[in-house]
């Protein structure tokens, strides 16, 4: 019984307008906005190139100790593949970052037009979550109350057929109508990306991709049940049309768009240019405090380990700082995000850009990864400053001695600059609440949409 | 006859849930936005002049004026007035620069920010009516004459004796009242709220500009509502219609403007940020090469002189660099300016590649009319190097036939304070400039707005009433 009914959900939704539609819309935008992002994606890629080249020639090159720990280095992740899909923070986190003994500093935006800040970027993630659940809605609003109207659920029903299996079975029928053509386009934009752009995946970001997937097709069902329950209990097409977009709207446009910036407003904390001007003053007063100290009538090492104490200093208080700040700055974020996950499609936002290795926390923790660099880089270069001196300490002759000194660096006695990609069990666990969300959001509205359709009057 | 079919066609949308609901949602949204975004700028408000006298604090620590020289004076992004209703740039994370001798200034990035907005659009009046307003506009207008047509009511309306431009005209004004009064209820609540709160110092001149964006934006809404119209008037089905309407939203305010600066930067490319750094690094060290100025082993070279001396080596020295510095500052500027000159023009290409969709047209007319813009932007990065050269003319002024650099024995014993250090000041530029310089957007809305209601005019003469 299932199977015959299925196909006849199937068979009518293929052959409608609205289902035409969406499949060229989708296909279109996803292979569209992919193949522009791809190229995108080429460019950073050529660029981060050049830039590591830049680098290790800039080691190559004779080593002034003071310039490496003073005006430091400049270090950049490696751009994200998985941007081509899903854009999330990426924007941010792909900055170089300028590592010195004082502090890191963000370079610019490799997004340099203004535009960008104006406009998200209209990647997969968005078209999943504006376009795909306005699609899914569509798919739904009248697949009860349409069938009501015209009289086949009636026709339908006057057959030997359990309710909870037409429901079912109608559910079914349209999901996969909505699905299918978002797969194939998204199958045929891995393919052209493939194969036009440097686009490719490693394992773990196959599993990542795989797993975003999962969440949209989640998300999506979130959509179409709740749409579907709504058409049971509006019995009318039309009245169904208007609640359904009603709630889309304030779910997807409203909610997650005015939370952030409601967390902003309510929990206030310094601004990070604040911030970064403590830690400077940190080490103004520390450095001003040696200044009246007596240098020449101190032994060579009672000043280096003065030095060295002074820094130390430095370091803790900075350390201080940054973690009463960033304890408040997450308490912050974390409040929006939790007011924002009222909507099932902040859930999807945060879960999928996490995956992409472009969500809060991959932000977070390349902050907290550049600090741990930082002071890796410090030790390293000083490590290497040491070694040197050691190394002519009994060389009289001074260009000799410079020779060594100055020698190149080898990049490899400097730590990689790696952050981390988060394993997906990691993501999978800190954002186990946004799944579960999404998981339950599911079953409550399939369950009322049952309960309703069970209660379901045929007559009027 | 006009004003009969008009008070019909606004009585029929007036008695709709979908009016009930389409208004409710413009109101609310509209009121929420502007007092959430009043509370963001109260914040940020406090927040700037907070900073502003903890940067001055800061700076008077540093003890010398070679010390202020070299570490610099923060400045921050000073908070916009309109950004309670377009967020525009604001949204941006680089919020501070150091003011210093030897940087180029721009706002910088800091990962100590707050990335949670960045994930999704912020929900100021742009984006409502942009959006939102603009799905409505559609929503409202999709069955205005395919639903009439499909309920026979258009055959009966057409058996008497009204003119067919009567019947179009008539579904234009009351169907786009009843768009127009909600988003005219919100835009009144907003300027309430925004003229009860201190927090929000509106000028005169920024009272004008509210007016004007809120022209734009019923502009916009008119275009919409037009092409609805339109699409309404030449669809089968009202089913058809709106689906149809469905997917031209989604190609018009969701997709065409955001891809804007991907594809500019596909077809008009600018070098990578990093590569002009590396550019400016290069040849500004090909000048110090040439000026061979060696640090190294100052002590020991110094140790024989006497005062007067020491005082002439490192005058000597000290002007050097400075000339060093000059040259550095001008390489530097020509490569940013040449840098800059190409991402004005790869903007302009974005805009001009966008302005097929009237969405995109209305962000960058009220971004730019409420100063939130790019030209606010560009503007903003100008200002900063005005105020940087009035920071190097005042130590300069400071530290006169001092010489030395602070650390040498010399330049010590100055009065240091920073009292009369200028602060940074920031102005918009006129609202009559900018509304100039985005006068192509407003008039392309117009043209479209014409454009369309004329094309669903003709049509609808034309149309079949079956």
């Amino acid at each position: 019984m299932f199977g015959p009914l299925i196909g006849r959900e199937l068979r009518s939704h293929l052959l409608t307008y609205r289902f035409a539609l969406s499949a060229v819309l989708l296909g279109g935008l996803v292979v569209g906005s992919s193949l522009i992002l791809g190229f995108t994606y080429d460019r950073q890629l050529s660029a981060y190139g050049e830039s590591k080249i830049a680098r290790e020639q800039k080691l190559s090159e004779s080593t002034d100790f003071r310039t490496l720990q003073w005006q430091g280095l400049q270090q950049e992740k490696p751009p994200n593949a998985l941007s081509v899909f899903i854009v999330g923070l990426e924007r941010e986190l792909s900055r170089s970052v300028t590592i010195s003994t004082r502090q890191s500093k963000l370079g610019r935006s490799k997004y340099s037009s203004a535009l960008y800040t104006l406009f998200p970027p209209p990647d997969l993630l968005y078209i999943i979550n504006i376009v795909g659940s306005l699609l899914a809605v569509l798919f739904a609003f009248n697949a009860i109350s349409g069938d009501h109207e015209d009289g086949t659920l009636r026709l339908v029903m006057s057959n030997a057929v359990p309710r909870h299996v037409v429901l079912l079975a109608k559910w079914l029928g349209g999901y996969v109508a909505l699905m299918a053509p978002f797969l194939a386009a998204i199958l045929l934009a891995l393919l052209l990306t493939s194969a036009l752009t440097s686009f490719q995946l490693t394992g773990a970001e196959w599993g990542a991709f795989a797993a975003i997937l999962g969440v949209a097709a989640l998300y999506l069902s979130v959509f179409y049940t709740l749409a579907l329950a709504v058409s049971i209990y509006t019995r009318r097409s039309s009245t169904s049309l208007v609640v359904n977009f009603l709630i889309w709207v304030v779910l997807v446009l409203a909610i997650p768009n005015v939370a952030p910036i409601v967390a902003r407003a309510l929990i206030t904390i310094p601004s990070p240019g604040a911030i970064a001007g403590e830690r400077a003053a940190i080490r103004t007063a520390a450095w001003r405090s040696m200044r009246g100290r007596d240098w020449r009538n101190m032994s060579r090492e009672d000043r280096d380990a003065l030095r060295a104490k002074t820094e130390e200093d430095v370091e803790q208080k900075t350390a201080r700082l940054i973690d009463d700040y960033s304890r408040r700055l997450e308490s912050q974020v974390s409040a929006g995000v939790a007011m924002a996950r009222i909507s099932p499609s902040s859930s999807f936002v945060y879960a999928t850009a996490a995956l992409a290795g472009a969500g809060l926390e991959d932000y977070s923790g390349l902050r907290q990864y550049i600090e741990r660099y930082r002071l890796q880089y410090v030790e390293a270069i000083e490590t290497i400053e040491q070694d040197r001196r050691r190394q002519t300490e009994g060389i009289e002759d001074r260009h000799e001695r410079d020779e060594i000194r100055e020698a190149p660096v080898d990049p490899d006695d400097l730590p990689t600059f790696a952050p981390y990609r988060r394993p997906m069990g990691e993501i999978l666990a800190t954002n186990d609440i946004d799944l579960l969300i999404l998981i339950v959001l599911n079953g409550v509205f399939f369950l009322v949409a049952y309960v309703g359709f069970l209660k379901f009057d045929l007559v009027d | 006859m006009l004003r009969a079919l008009i008070i019909k066609e606004w009585l029929t949308s007036l008695l709709e849930l979908r009016f009930v609901v389409c208004s409710t949602l413009c109101v609310v949204l509209g009121v929420v936005s502007v007092v959430v975004l009043r509370a963001d700028l109260e914040v940020r408000r406090t927040e700037f002049s907070k900073n502003q006298s903890l940067y001055r604090d800061q700076a008077e620590e540093y003890g010398s004026f070679r010390q202020l020289e070299r570490q610099g004076i923060r400045v921050d992004r000073p908070p916009q007035s309109f950004q309670v209703l377009f967020y525009g740039v604001e949204k941006t994370l680089d919020r501070t620069t150091v003011i210093s001798d030897d940087f180029l200034p721009g706002f910088e990035g800091d990962l100590n920010a707050n990335p949670a907005v960045l994930l999704f659009p912020v929900a100021d009046l742009l984006f409502v009516v942009a959006v939102v307003l603009s799905l409505l506009a559609f929503f409202i207008s999709y069955d205005t004459v395919a639903g009439e047509r499909e309920s026979g009511t258009l055959m009966l309306l057409m058996s008497y004796s009204v003119p067919r431009d009567l019947i179009i005209a008539a579904k234009w004004l009351g169907g786009y009242f009843s768009l127009a009064l909600p988003f005219l209820v919100s835009l009144l609540v907003g300027a309430v709220i925004i003229s009860l709160s201190e927090e929000v110092p509106f000028t005169p001149s920024d009272w004008q500009a509210f007016a004007i964006a809120g022209g734009v934006s019923l502009l916009l809404l008119a275009v919409m509502f037009s092409i609805g119209l339109l699409v309404s008037v030449r669809a089968r089905s009202s089913t058809t219609a709106i689906l149809s309407l469905l997917a031209l939203w989604v190609l018009l305010a969701l997709v065409i403007p955001n891809l804007g600066p991907y594809v500019a930067e596909l077809v008009s490319p600018v070098p990578d940020v990093g590569r002009v750094e590396r550019e400016i690094a290069l040849r500004s060290k090909q000048i110090a090469d040439t000026y061979q100025i060696n640090w190294r082993g100052i002590r020991g070279r110094v140790r024989g002189m006497s005062q007067q001396e020491r005082s002439a080596f490192f005058a000597d020295l000290r002007l050097q660099r400075e000339k060093m510095q000059q040259e550095v500052n001008k390489v530097t500027a020509d490569v940013v300016r040449d840098f800059e000159s190409r991402l004005s023009r790869q903007t302009d290409v974005a805009r001009v590649l966008t302005r097929i969709s009237p969405v995109a047209s209305f962000v960058y007319a009220n971004t730019d009319i409420g100063a939130t813009g790019v030209r606010h932007e560009e503007r903003l990065v100008n200002h900063l190097r005005t105020y940087q050269r009035e920071f190097v003319r005042f130590v300069a002024e400071q530290t006169e036939g001092q010489g030395g650099f602070g650390w040498d024995g010399g330049g010590g014993g100055e009065e240091y304070s920073v009292e009369n250090l200028p602060t940074f000041e920031y102005r918009n530029d006129d609202l009559g400039v900018r509304l100039d310089a985005r006068i192509v957007d407003v008039l392309m809305l117009v043209l479209f707005a014409v454009a369309f209601f004329m094309a669903a005019f003709v049509s609808f003469l034309r149309s079949d009433v079956n």
